[in-house]
C-alpha cells in the first residue's frame, strides 16, 4: 500500500522494472559506455551462467528466473570474482553500482591524451565509520573542486554541508538536508570530454517544496526526494565522443495529489506522473565554444518510482546495524579500452538501491561446498560447482526473501548456480552447521583467519579478495587506494582491508593455505627534516627525492596511469556518497591553492607517491574541515553517522602524538635501547593524554577514566607493566605510543 | 601448582587457579592486601558460562577453558573467529587439528568507548581469545609472555 493509497503489486512492479531496464540499456547505449562495456566484459570472461532463484519458504516449484537484466548483473558480479577452493572471499561486486565513473582526462596543457581516456577512481570504505575516496584523475564531480563550474557546495561555519546546488536560483536548502541537486550540465568551455555522475539523497524530512524544480505553479507539491542522480558526459572531441547527460529524480509525493505519489519534473514543465518518461534535448552543438565538436545532447531521464516504497518501511534499522562495509568502487579500463567499474562490499548486509527501482538486500554469507545436483524443478540446466557463496536476496518487488547460491568453479569459469531451498536445507541438515542459521554461520566463518584479527593495530573492516594482484608492478603498494588488477598473481589471494588510525591497511594473503600476511601498508606521516615537509613513514626506506610542483594545475603523476592533472582545483574536495540511503559526505583535500606546491616523493626502495601538500594526512584533511557529514538521514530511520570536523585542540593533540614517532630515530641514534625508548615514549604519551584531556567531552572523559581505572588499574590506561605482562614487545609499545587513538573520529 | 591470573576486565580481580585440582577461585586485590601475589602468570575472562584463561609458565603457554588446561606445543596456535556474539576460539596443532575450543560471547564485555583516545588500548583488551591468539602467534611476544610469567609479572604500579 502506498502513502497515497495507490496499489503497487508485484506484477506491475515487475513489468515496470523490465521496462526501466530496457530503457536504461538504451540510454547507456547512447553514450556508448556503460552497458555495452559490461556486456563486453562478460564475454571476455567467458562467463556462463544460469540464474534461478527460489524463495526461502520453499516455493521453489515456481522458481523464478531472474530476468535477463538480473542475469546480466550477476554475470558482471561473477566477472569480478575469482574463487578457489577454500576461498573465504567476501567480495561481491555489483557492477551496476557505477555512478562514480568518468572517462575524461585532460592534462594541464589542455591536450586530450592520446584520445584514450583513463579515468580511474580509487575508493575505500569501512562501514559507516570512515571513508575516503581518492580520485586520481581530473575533472570529476566527486571532487568538489572539479565540479562543473556552475555547481557549488556550500558549507556552514562548522563545515556542515548546507547545500549542493547547480544554480543558486534553483535550489533551496536547509542545514540538515538539501532539497535540490545538480541537474544536467555540460562542459561548454573546453570541449574536453567530461563525464561524471553523482547521486544525492535528501533526508531528514526530505521535504522539498515544489519538488525538484520549484516552479510557481507547482510549488504546492511536497515531495520526499528519494534521490537525484545525474550522469553527465558532455563533449565531443572531433566527433569521437557523444555527450549525454542523464538526470534521474526519484521523488515521493506526500501531497496526496492525483499524480499517484510521484512528482517527476521535466525541463519543459511537464510531469511524468506515474509513467516512465524520457526527455531529450538538443542543447545546440553550436554552444560549444570552438564549434568543432560533435553534437552534444542532454538526455534527461526520469524514472517512475512506484509509490510503494517497501524499502522505506521497516528495513532500515536492521540493515543499518549490519551494514556490509561498502569497500568502494574501482574503475579501470579493460584492455579494450572500456570502463569496468566494480563495487566492493565486505561481509555483512549490503543494501543496494538499484536506481531507486527496487531495493535488494544482499546478505553476503559463507562459502558452502557443493550441495548436490538435486532435482531441479526448473529444467534449466545449472552448472556443477564446488564452491558457492550463499547470497540471501530480499526481493522487495515480491517481498519474498530468496536465496541464490553464487557458485564458481575453480577453472576460472564462474557461473551462477541456484539451488532450491530444499536442496540447501538438505545440505545444511547434513552439515556441521545443521540447525544453525546459515547466515549466522556465515558470519561466524566470515572472519576465519586469526591472522586478520590479530593485528594489534588494525581493525578489520572487511575481507575482500582480489583475483590477481601484481605486487611486482607495485599494485597494492599504495595503501591509499585499491589494488589494481594485474595478471601475474594467481587467483585466490585475499585482500584484507583494515584501518589503522584512519588509514587504510591492506594485507595480501595467500589463499592457498593458512592466511599469512604478505604485506601491510599504513600511512604515517613524519616530519622530514631534509625537505621540510611531512612524508609518509616507510620502514626501511628513506626519501631520496622530492619533486616540487607548483601552479594551479597540480599534476598527479601516477606510475600506473597516464599523467593526470587536477583541473579547476579548489582548496578542498569532497565526495558525497549515498549508501543505504544515508548521505555521507567525506572530505579530502584534493588540491591546494596556487600558493601551495605539491610534491612527488620517491623512496630508496622505489616506492613513490604524490601529494599536493606537505603530507595531507587524513587527520589533516579532516581538521582542515573541508566539510563533514551532512547528517542527512531518513526521518526516523537510519541515523547518519556523525563525522565531525576535528576541533583545533584535538588536532594539536593528534599532531603531538604523531610527532612522538619523529623522536625515535634520534633516540636510537643517541644509543637508547628499545626499552628505554619505549618507556620514554610511553610516559610521554600518557602525559599528552593528560595534558590534552580537555579534548574530550568531560562526561565522556570521566567515563573513560572510570573504565580505565576498573580495567587497567590506572585512569590513563594500560601501564607499561600491563603491556609487558601481556607479552608486548618494546617495539610494539613504541609503535602504539605514537598512535593517537580515537578511531571514532576517523583517525 | 597455583597460577595467578589477572582478570581481563577488572584490574581488582585476580583468579587463583589450582592446576592440580583444576579449581578456580576469584579474589579481590583489596581483600588480599599485602598478600596479593607479585607474580601474575596470565589473564582470564569470565564470559557468560565459560571461563577462559591464558598463562605462561616455565616458558610454556597454557590455555584454560573452564577447568581444562591445554598446554600448547611450540607450533600450536590459537585461532579466533566469529562474531562477537559467538566467538570461537580454537587451539590448533601443527596438523591443523583442533585440540581445544571454546565458544563465547563478548556481548557482556564493555568495549571501546566512543572517541576514546586512551593510549595503548587494543582490541585484545576486550577479547581474551584474541589476546591468547595474538600471543600464540607471535613468537617474540609468546616468549616474553611466558618468560615474564615464569619470573613473575607485577602489575602493581
Amino acid at each position: 500500500m502506498t502513502l497515497d493509497g495507490h496499489e503497487s503489486t508485484a506484477s506491475n512492479w515487475r513489468s515496470y522494472s523490465k521496462e526501466v531496464y530496457s530503457r536504461t540499456t538504451d540510454l547507456a547505449g547512447l553514450d556508448g559506455t556503460a552497458t555495452h562495456t559490461r556486456e563486453e566484459d562478460s564475454q571476455s570472461h567467458t562467463t556462463t551462467q544460469s540464474a534461478r532463484s527460489v524463495d526461502l519458504a520453499g516455493n521453489s516449484s515456481t522458481a523464478r528466473r531472474f530476468s535477463q537484466e538480473d542475469a546480466r548483473r550477476r554475470s558482471n558480479l561473477n566477472d569480478q570474482r575469482h574463487v578457489t577452493d577454500g576461498e573465504l572471499a567476501r567480495q561481491i561486486v555489483f557492477s551496476e553500482w557505477r555512478e562514480e565513473t568518468f572517462d575524461a582526462v585532460s592534462d594541464e596543457s589542455g591536450a586530450f591524451e592520446d584520445g584514450d581516456p583513463t579515468g580511474y577512481v580509487w575508493a575505500r570504505y569501512s562501514g559507516s565509520l570512515h571513508a575516503e575516496r581518492h580520485v586520481k584523475n581530473s575533472t570529476n564531480t566527486l571532487q568538489v573542486g572539479a565540479l562543473p563550474r556552475s555547481e557549488t557546495i556550500t558549507f556552514d561555519e562548522s563545515h556542515k554541508l548546507v547545500a549542493v546546488t547547480e544554480q543558486s536560483t534553483r535550489s533551496t536548502a536547509a542545514p540538515d538536508y538539501f532539497t535540490n541537486a545538480v541537474t544536467r550540465r555540460r562542459d561548454e568551455s573546453s570541449g574536453f570530454s567530461h563525464s561524471s555522475s553523482t547521486r544525492f539523497s535528501v533526508g531528514d524530512g526530505g521535504i522539498a517544496l515544489g519538488g525538484y524544480y520549484n516552479t510557481t505553479s507547482e510549488s504546492k507539491y511536497l515531495c520526499d526526494i528519494v534521490s537525484v542522480s545525474i550522469d553527465k558526459s558532455s563533449s565531443g572531441y572531433g566527433g569521437a565522443y557523444e555527450g549525454t547527460t542523464r538526470t534521474t529524480v526519484h521523488a515521493l509525493d506526500r501531497s496526496g495529489s492525483t499524480d499517484k505519489g510521484v512528482y517527476l519534473p521535466l525541463t519543459d514543465g511537464a510531469k511524468a506522473g506515474v509513467k516512465t518518461s524520457f526527455h531529450e534535448t538538443d542543447l545546440d552543438a553550436s554552444a560549444n565554444t570552438q564549434g568543432e565538436y560533435g553534437t552534444n545532447s542532454d538526455y534527461a531521464y526520469y524514472e517512475w518510482v512506484p509509490p510503494d516504497f517497501p524499502w522505506l518501511e521497516g528495513t532500515w534499522e536492521k540493515t543499518s546495524e549490519t551494514l556490509c562495509p561498502h569497500l568502494g568502487n574501482e574503475t579501470h579500463r579493460t584492455d579494450k579500452g572500456r570502463k569496468d567499474t566494480r563495487t566492493f562490499y565486505g561481509p555483512g548486509v549490503a543494501t543496494v538501491k538499484n536506481s531507486g527501482r527496487r531495493l535488494e538486500t544482499y546478505t553476503i554469507a559463507a562459502t558452502y561446498p557443493h550441495i548436490g545436483s538435486g532435482v531441479d524443478p526448473d529444467p534449466q540446466p545449472y552448472v556443477y560447482s564446488e564452491q558457492g557463496t550463499i547470497v540471501r536476496v530480499t526481493d522487495y518487488a515480491t517481498g519474498q526473501p530468496t536465496i541464490a547460491v553464487n557458485t564458481h568453479t575453480v577453472s576460472n569459469n564462474p557461473s551462477i548456480t541456484e539451488y532450491t531451498s530444499q536442496e540447501i536445507a538438505t545440505y545444511l541438515a547434513g552439515s556441521p552447521t545443521a540447525g544453525l542459521d546459515p547466515i549466522a554461520v556465515a558470519f561466524s566463518a566470515a572472519l576465519p583467519a586469526p591472522a586478520f584479527v590479530s593485528q594489534p593495530t588494525a581493525t578489520l573492516v572487511a575481507v575482500a579478495m582480489s583475483g590477481t594482484i601484481d605486487k611486482a608492478k607495485g599494485e597494492g603498494e599504495d595503501g591509499g587506494g585499491w589494488v589494481g588488477v594485474g595478471s601475474t598473481r594467481p587467483p585466490g589471494d585475499y585482500m584484507v582491508v583494515g584501518m589503522v588510525d584512519g588509514y587504510g591497511v591492506q594485507y595480501l594473503v595467500d589463499g592457498s593455505g593458512p592466511p599469512v600476511i604478505y604485506y601491510r601498508e599504513g600511512f604515517y606521516y613524519v616530519p622530514n627534516a631534509q625537505y621540510g615537509i611531512l612524508t609518509r613513514y616507510r620502514p626501511g626506506a628513506t626519501v631520496v627525492s622530492v619533486e616540487k610542483y607548483e601552479g594551479m594545475w597540480k599534476r598527479w603523476d601516477d606510475s600506473r596511469h597516464k599523467s593526470m592533472a587536477m583541473r579547476n582545483a579548489s582548496p578542498y574536495g569532497a565526495f558525497i556518497e549515498e549508501l543505504n540511503c544515508q548521505v555521507l559526505v567525506f572530505p579530502f583535500r584534493i588540491a591546494l591553492p596556487d600558493s601551495e606546491p605539491s610534491y612527488r616523493i620517491r623512496y630508496s626502495d622505489g616506492y613513490e607517491y604524490s601529494t599536493m601538500s606537505p603530507g595531507p594526512s587524513q587527520a589533516d584533511l579532516m581538521a582542515q574541515g573541508a566539510l563533514v557529514a551532512s547528517g542527512l538521514r531518513w526521518p526516523g530511520r537510519v541515523p547518519t553517522p556523525a563525522l565531525k570536523a576535528l576541533p583545533a585542540l584535538r588536532q594539536r593533540y593528534v599532531d603531538a602524538v604523531r610527532a612522538l614517532a619523529g623522536k625515535v630515530p634520534g633516540m636510537r641514534k643517541a644509543g637508547m635501547s628499545s626499552e628505554q625508548i619505549a618507556r620514554s615514549l610511553h610516559a610521554e604519551r600518557r602525559a599528552l593524554g593528560e595534558l590534552y584531556k580537555n579534548v574530550t567531552d568531560p562526561a565522556l572523559l570521566e567515563q573513560i577514566y572510570q573504565r580505565n581505572l576498573t580495567k587497567y588499574g590506572d585512569k590513563l590506561g594500560p601501564t607499561i607493566e600491563w603491556l609487558r605482562a601481556r607479552g608486548k614487545t618494546w617495539e610494539e609499545i613504541i609503535e602504539s605510543a605514537c598512535r593517537p587513538g580515537g578511531a571514532d573520529l576517523g583517525f | 601448582m597455583i597460577v595467578w591470573l589477572q582478570s581481563n576486565e577488572k584490574y581488582g580481580i585476580l583468579g587463583e587457579f589450582d592446576a592440580a585440582s583444576r579449581t578456580w577461585k576469584e579474589v579481590d586485590r583489596s581483600v588480599l592486601g599485602n598478600a596479593a601475589p607479585s607474580t601474575i602468570h596470565g589473564f582470564f575472562s569470565c564470559l557468560g558460562c565459560v571461563r577462559i584463561g591464558v598463562y605462561g609458565l616455565e616458558g610454556n603457554l597454557f590455555v584454560i577453558i573452564d577447568d581444562e588446561v591445554t598446554e600448547l606445543a611450540a607450533d600450536d596456535m590459537i585461532e579466533v573467529n566469529g562474531p562477537t556474539t559467538a566467538r570461537v576460539m580454537r587451539v590448533v596443532n601443527r596438523a591443523g587439528m583442533v585440540v581445544a575450543s571454546a565458544t563465547y560471547s563478548l556481548e557482556t564485555i564493555p568495549g571501546w568507548l566512543p572517541n576514546d583516545c586512551t593510549p595503548f588500548v587494543e582490541d585484545e583488551d576486550f577479547d581474551i581469545g584474541l589476546l591468547a591468539s595474538n600471543i600464540s602467534k607471535n613468537t617474540k611476544r609468546r616468549s616474553i609472555f611466558t618468560a615474564k610469567a615464569e619470573s613473575g609479572s607485577t602489575l602493581d604500579t
